[in-house]
């Protein structure tokens, strides 16, 4: 795994806009670098190294449903702080097997022998997926085309849509929040794979869903089965519709199983089911057992929004967000690796149940942010 | 292999990566010339008079190409994110396009006969000997390209002044050279990655996709 530095396409942002992606550059507002899409260097791979990341993130992902299936079997749903009203939604949701489409492990690695270690799983809303799916790829192929790239993201999708649609039907409303470039980008791209497959995919804002009594509706009052939602779940649970969605009249992606798999909560679970695998870090519901270097995560933050890292007893960085009230679980503490003050952290992508793309992003600071920047890779054989 | 074989997007970009039918065993084999001496690159004087003659023009300004073609002839094209003007192909040549935009991956034919079967077997000399643009659309053949050139006339990408044959049609951008084109002869060395052309039509803005929504047309 090397960082190499290259000089970016003269026409990078051009060729960025040509297949739609317009998030190429982000505007923080605050004088943060508003680079996003940053080709002014990529990863290299090894084959041996990918065939690693594939393995192991197939083992995570194993590793993460048998955590679930513990979880609702001994109704655990106390230490994920979810309330007791989605219970029964939950467990029936994953007693059907209601499909997934898709998840992202986060992963800290630097190539050598040390394993890759999960950092968390985002299970439910996991964004990058056209960076990774699409516009790395037309970067290789327009830059390196006889190289490979772990990325099948874009066909992955094609054959889960055939599958969502056997189970699911032909129609399938997609939900994104209003003036979001970025979730409206990840929505349009995942409209366009399954509109690929013969699904029948009407956008619509989450504020246009409509409950008429029976079932939810869309504007011109048709009824709504199918949705997919670039939305937290916790999140609209308590949106107007939250509390129709526990009629379950509706099939949503992710599935509400899922909402176990994106808490924080399972990383301690994991830890105590899977003691010492060399893919996971130790972590705990307290810090006492990871001594005074630990990091703080909120069970529910997003985008690294109020993590705590402390070392030697003192806060080393903390971060700020939405987050601080939420409960909260401890992870050993794990550098990123430094690659000339770059910190990379490596996004694996499961789609369908298998792991098939790995995207990048770095950041100039130890923990990855929102304002983190999104680089392409390619391995050699 | 790990990477996907080919990516179409039929929302976001109708065209944009439809082309891009790329694996690492075979690159698009599309070309884009920006010059007669960037087709020297690769071939013959000969080989470079025969593939010219039959490639498509390609301008930046749409005077510029519909003084060539006429008023209304010329549409909005893309290869590599830049924007052109291109004559509007007449007959089986737009069909060849147009299947080719949409169905990056099947088999492309630059003519087929009433009956559908592909036919190819063009002769070349029509390029050679002939001076400045002639407007052929009444050519039986009729498919392929229309404009035959001298390519003596363009040295560098630039129409020398000394020599421009009976009219003033501005000298275009770039050259536009299908497959089928392409094929006929092997490079005398491979192609740098900018000589595949990729060529799309513009999205414009019949598409709810990306652009649309944000308003930024990727046609620039």
């Amino acid at each position: 795994m090397r960082r190499i530095p290259i000089a970016p396409r003269e026409n990078w942002i051009a060729r960025c806009e040509a297949i739609g992606f317009n998030f190429h550059t982000i505007d923080y507002g605050d004088g943060t670098d508003p680079m996003y899409w940053d080709e002014r260097a990529y990863y290299q791979f090894t084959a041996t190294q990918i065939d690693l990341l594939e393995s192991v993130s197939d083992e995570l992902n194993q590793m993460c449903l048998n955590a679930v299936a513990q979880v609702i079997e001994q109704r655990r749903f106390a230490e994920f702080h979810i309330p007791e009203a989605y219970h029964a939604m939950i467990t029936r949701s994953w007693q059907r097997e209601a499909v997934s489409l898709y998840g992202r492990f986060d992963l800290v690695w630097d190539g050598s022998e040390t394993p890759p270690k999960l950092l968390e799983f985002n299970a439910d809303t996991p964004t990058s997926l056209y960076e990774a799916s699409v516009v790395q790829w037309q970067w290789l192929n327009e830059m390196f085309p006889q190289a490979d790239q772990f990325n099948s993201i874009h066909e992955k999708l094609l054959s889960a849509w055939q599958k969502v649609q056997q189970s699911l039907g032909r129609k399938i409303y997609f939900a994104v929040v209003r003036d979001s470039i970025e979730d409206e980008g990840t929505v349009e791209y995942l409209r366009d794979t399954a509109m690929q497959t013969g699904i029948d995919a009407p956008l619509i804002h989450l504020d246009e869903i409509g409950w008429n009594g029976k079932y939810f509706t869309d504007l011109n009052e048709q009824r709504i089965d199918v949705l997919f939602k670039l939305y937290p779940w916790e999140w609209l649970l308590r949106e107007p519709i939250g509390t129709f969605l526990l009629r379950e009249k509706l099939s949503i992606i992710e599935p509400a199983w899922r909402m176990i798999l994106s808490n924080k909560a399972i990383l301690p679970i994991l830890w105590e089911m899977y003691p010492n695998h060399p893919n996971l870090l130790p972590a705990y519901f307290s810090p006492e057992k990871l001594g005074d270097t630990y990091v703080e995560k909120p069970i529910l933050s997003r985008e690294g929004g109020n993590v705590r890292v402390v070392i030697a007893g003192k806060t080393h960085l903390s971060t700020g967000g939405f987050y601080a009230d939420e409960p909260k679980v401890y992870q050993a503490y794990q550098p990123l690796p430094n690659f000339e003050k770059n910190y990379p952290i490596l996004g694996s992508w499961i789609i369908d149940g298998q792991a098939c793309g790995l995207g990048i992003r770095e950041d100039h600071s130890p923990i990855t942010a929102n304002s983190s920047r999104f680089l392409p890779h390619l391995f050699l054989e | 292999m790990k990477k996907s074989k080919t990516i179409t997007l039929t929302l976001i970009a109708p065209v944009a990566l439809s082309l891009m039918s790329c694996s690492s065993d075979e690159p698009p084999k599309d070309l884009r010339f920006n010059s007669v001496n960037d087709c020297l690159e690769y071939y013959t004087q000969e080989q470079c008079n025969n593939l010219l003659g039959k490639a498509q023009p390609l301008f930046e300004k749409q005077n510029d190409c519909e003084s060539l073609a006429g008023s209304g002839k010329c549409q909005v094209v893309q290869s590599q994110g830049q924007s052109y003007w291109m004559p509007l192909l007449a007959g089986a040549a737009a069909g060849y396009l147009a299947s080719q935009l949409q169905h990056s991956g099947e088999q492309r034919c630059l003519d087929r006969n009433q009956n559908g079967v592909c036919d190819d077997r063009e002769g070349s000399a029509a390029a050679a000997g002939s001076s400045g643009y002639n407007n052929n659309s009444s050519n039986s053949g009729g498919a392929r390209s229309n404009y035959r050139i001298n390519i003596e006339d363009f040295k560098g990408g630039t129409r020398s002044n000394d020599n421009n044959g009976s009219n003033n049609a501005p000298a275009p951008k770039a050259w536009f050279v299908p497959e089928q084109s392409a094929k006929t002869y092997t490079p005398k060395k491979s192609f740098n990655s900018s000589v595949y052309s990729s060529l799309g039509r513009s999205a414009g803005s019949s598409s709810r996709g990306i652009a649309g929504s944000i308003g930024h047309s990727s046609a620039g």
